[in-house]
């Protein structure tokens, strides 16, 4: 797994096919506080299943997440559409237009080339040290000595090897393209016997007849697409009389003949057949044809060259022209493919949700609308593991080589039958103090079957509301709210320490019966609760048979928990709260239009992994 | 912006120093070439991070009878809340250039500028020598960034990737492996918290704002 423990993954609920995007109601209406999504879920009566193939498919990590304004959804990548903005280069971070896009193919038309071994950008350098160490005596050294040719600083391939190089630095594409089509194909210069021949008489296959090389015999990708789209083309202009290519449908005899389509009485003309298209047969016409010699000759040259003369699959699929490529030799440098910037929007309502600006360079956006600003922010973590990482705190650097994984808390190493606290904090990005209620289905497995009892303590509680820092600072009332907090988390870790010192387990026992159903601690938007985890050697038997069917994997032991989340807030009834006056009137103004509004999704927690007994 | 080895506020004996700008330097960074070093203020420096400033760009001799002091050769400026690991290096890129000099050929070594803007993350033991690294960059542990690459805003590299030489990251990607390729896009929402210091939670994220991060390593 990429992402280090501990994870939080929410799911997009368009994934569910019982209800999908389009037929999901928009969830707050405002009279009803049980509406859509919890009703819908309970309906289903099923729990979600992180283990469930489908998982992979529903689960995010919150920035990835968008959220419909109009829907009142979380939008995940499934369920948006996306249009295209610009194209532009990686590499030279250039903007192709697009109708040079359509030209050449999706291609940087400038210098960007990648390296075909290794996919490193090429550098465009000038031979001029070696031509004027050998050029003493060559007269032609002056114009030799201004050649270039593409290298790789990554793996040291350089185009050289292929014998190309350039006349100039610039307008490196165009010269590439030229020398791609100037030069012929490899294999139609060993091979001169015409295919065709080859077939006919495959005995005298071995001495080769000497005959004029037949141009038609291995055309260029270039060439075979042409006569194959030039014998198409005819193709569907002798058989397709009747085509519905050329319907204008303004005009009354045009629209007959469309109606004659359904029309039964018009069954005579129905069953004449049109005449069949036919095969391409003639090489002229695009037909190539399978060359035993040819192939004879590459699997004796792979037994030449060995394993290191051949190429690799992605090496191959890289190449702009993959047909016929089977040796290092034969690889081009692979002009760097564009990337695009393109705009989001969602698939239900069509609203834009994300529209980034067009110049390839920028990074700011017109419209961005995040789950982010909609969505409380869950995060899990060991109790006792330290807040700032380790890597930060220690001097010494080989003692806690990542960041985020090494905070004092190896979430590597669950033990079994061992409760493990973690601490929830929920942070709200709303402006609207939220009622939060969690869910947990008390058993979560494994992928191999480990069972673990997840409890969470306090299922129920509130998170304050997202205001400005200094509202806090300056409203005695909450501040006195603050200190009593305070007061509490410090009682509560004095219970922690209190309990029986011997064992680390036993004192957070303690906390546990003395703070069920308590918040642990909580802050201005922010309240954190306690989860216990105890992760249980029994096996489920069904999952074990799965997993000993071969489909056991590194990832077999990670421990998820799936949590629902149902959140409950009264906000403005008009905008999303962004039109905030000051306190006073907005406060009076928010008495007056409150509207009820709830949030429910399910969200993943990647606790660790289970060790053995 | 203060240089580095000036302006410490209190020699108090701890494991590393913090300037008037807020720049925590450890003590055990080995730090050379000073004078050519800049720091944007709120920047960790880390024990065992090594400061290349001494391979600057060679200027050409003044004469004698200038009076001015040798002009400041920039080699490494990094901006505010950027946070430089254990066991980093950081060292200006280079290019090395073939000249001839009286019929023979001689290697040059050209060391360029680099500038490593703010909120940048750098995980632990990684080797920097990029010409640019842009806003809200997040470099894993391990990672190898080649001569001259340049990397645009909000980019995460993986750990142990290895950038190769005269690349260029585009902005909002993820990128991996060894030669580095673009394995993945950002989501919209990166580096972005939820409105808040959350407290004991942590206030950072992966490509955020780095400041509460900076505040709480003591």
């Amino acid at each position: 797994m990429a992402q280090s423990f501990p994870y939080t993954y929410y799911r997009c609920p368009c994934v569910d096919t019982s209800t999908p995007t389009s037929a999901v109601a928009p969830p707050n209406l405002p009279s009803d506080p049980s509406s859509a999504p919890v009703e819908q879920d309970e309906e289903e009566g099923h729990t979600f299943d992180p283990l469930s193939p489908r998982a992979n498919f529903s689960l995010f990590p919150l920035e990835h997440l968008l959220y419909c304004t109009e829907c009142h959804e979380i939008r995940c990548p499934r369920c948006t559409m996306e249009e295209i903005i610009s194209y532009y280069c990686p590499n030279c971070l250039f903007e192709a237009g697009s109708s040079s896009v359509k030209e050449h193919g999706n291609r940087c038309i400038r210098n960007c080339f990648n390296c075909p071994t290794c996919t490193a950008p090429l550098s465009v350098n000038a031979m001029e040290m070696e031509r004027s160490n050998g050029s003493d005596t060559g007269s032609s050294a002056s114009e030799q000595s201004h050649q270039y040719f593409l290298s790789c600083p990554y793996c040291n391939w350089s185009s050289l090897e292929i014998d190309m190089d350039f006349k100039s630095p610039q307008n490196i594409y165009h010269q590439f393209t030229k020398f791609y089509r100037s030069q012929p194909d490899l294999e139609s210069k060993p091979s001169q016997v015409s295919p065709t021949e080859a077939m006919e008489t495959p005995t005298q296959a071995t001495t080769p007849v000497q005959q004029p090389p037949t141009p038609t015999a291995h055309p260029t990708d270039q060439e075979h697409y042409a006569r194959l789209t030039a014998f198409l083309r005819t193709q569907i202009s002798d058989t397709d009389t009747n085509s519905y290519n050329d319907i204008n449908f303004s005009s009354p005899s045009s629209i007959t003949r469309l109606m004659h389509l359904y029309n039964p009485s018009s069954k005579k003309a129905a069953l004449q057949k049109p005449a069949l298209m036919r095969e391409a047969q003639k090489q002229n016409e695009g037909l190539v044809v399978q060359d035993l010699e040819r192939d004879q000759k590459r699997i004796q040259e792979i037994r030449f060259r060995g394993w290191d003369g051949t190429i690799s699959l992605s090496q191959r699929s890289q190449q702009q022209h993959p047909r016929n490529i089977h040796f290092d030799t034969d690889l081009r440098p692979v002009p760097t493919l564009l990337i695009c910037k393109r705009s989001k929007r969602c698939r239900t309502c069509r609203s834009v949700l994300f529209r980034p600006e067009s110049k390839p360079t920028s990074t700011r956006f017109k419209i961005k609308l995040l789950a982010l600003e909609k969505i409380p922010r869950l995060s899990l973590r060991a109790l006792n593991a330290a807040t700032v990482p380790a890597a930060l705190i220690t001097s010494v650097p080989s003692s806690s080589p990542l960041i985020t994984a090494a905070q004092g808390f190896d979430y590597n190493a669950l033990k079994p039958l061992k409760p493990t606290l973690f601490l929830l904090t929920l942070s709200n990005p709303l402006e609207d103090p939220v009622k939060v209620t969690l869910a947990t289905p008390g058993v979560s497995k494994t992928a191999a079957g480990v069972e673990s009892k997840v409890t969470i303590l306090c299922p129920q509680f509130e998170v304050g509301a997202n205001t400005d820092v200094w509202d806090e600072a300056l409203n005695p009332s909450t501040r006195d709210k603050e200190r009593e907090r305070e007061a509490k988390r410090r009682s509560a870790l004095l219970t922690l320490s209190s309990g029986s010192a011997e064992s680390m387990a036993e004192a957070q026992a303690g906390v546990r019966q003395a703070e069920a159903g308590k918040i642990w601690s909580s802050g201005r938007n922010w309240t954190s609760v306690i989860v216990e985890v105890v992760p249980n050697p029994t096996i489920d038997p069904s999952a074990k048979s799965r997993s000993s069917k071969g489909r056991g994997n590194e990832d077999d032991d990670v421990l998820e928990i799936p949590v629902f989340v149902r959140m409950e807030y009264e906000a403005d009834a008009h905008g999303d709260g962004d039109a905030r006056l000051d306190d006073s009137t907005s406060s009076a103004r928010r008495r007056g239009e409150k509207e009820k509004l709830e949030e429910a999704f399910w969200c993943v927690f990647g606790v660790g992994r289970v060790v053995g007994l | 912006m203060s240089r580095a080895s000036t302006a410490t506020r209190k020699a108090t004996k701890g494991e590393f120093i913090e300037t008037d700008s807020g720049n925590k330097v450890w003590r055990r960074a080995h730090i050379s070439g000073a004078p050519n070093i800049t720091l944007g203020g709120k920047t960790v420096i880390q024990a065992d991070v090594q400061l290349r400033g001494d391979l600057a760009r060679v200027q050409p001799p003044r004469s004698q009878g200038d009076g001015k002091a040798a002009p400041v050769n920039h080699s490494i400026s990094i901006g505010r809340c950027t946070i430089v690991s254990a066991g980093s290096v950081i060292k200006p890129p280079h290019r090395v250039s073939k000249r001839e000099v009286d019929g023979r050929a001689v290697k040059e070594v050209h060391y360029y500028p680099m500038k490593i803007s703010d909120n940048v993350f750098i995980g632990p033991n990684c080797t920097i020598q990029a010409a640019n690294i842009g806003q809200h960059v997040h470099i894993g542990e391990g990672c190898v960034l080649q001569a001259l690459c340049v990397v645009k805003e909000n980019v995460k590299i993986l750990p142990y990737t290895v950038v190769p030489p005269n690349m260029t990251i585009p902005s909002n990607s993820v990128v991996g492996g060894r030669p580095a390729r673009i394995v993945g896009e950002l989501g919209d929402g990166w580096g972005m918290t939820t409105g808040s210091a959350g407290g004991d939670n942590e206030g950072w994220v992966e490509g955020g704002d780095l400041r509460e991060l900076v505040r709480a390593i003591r």
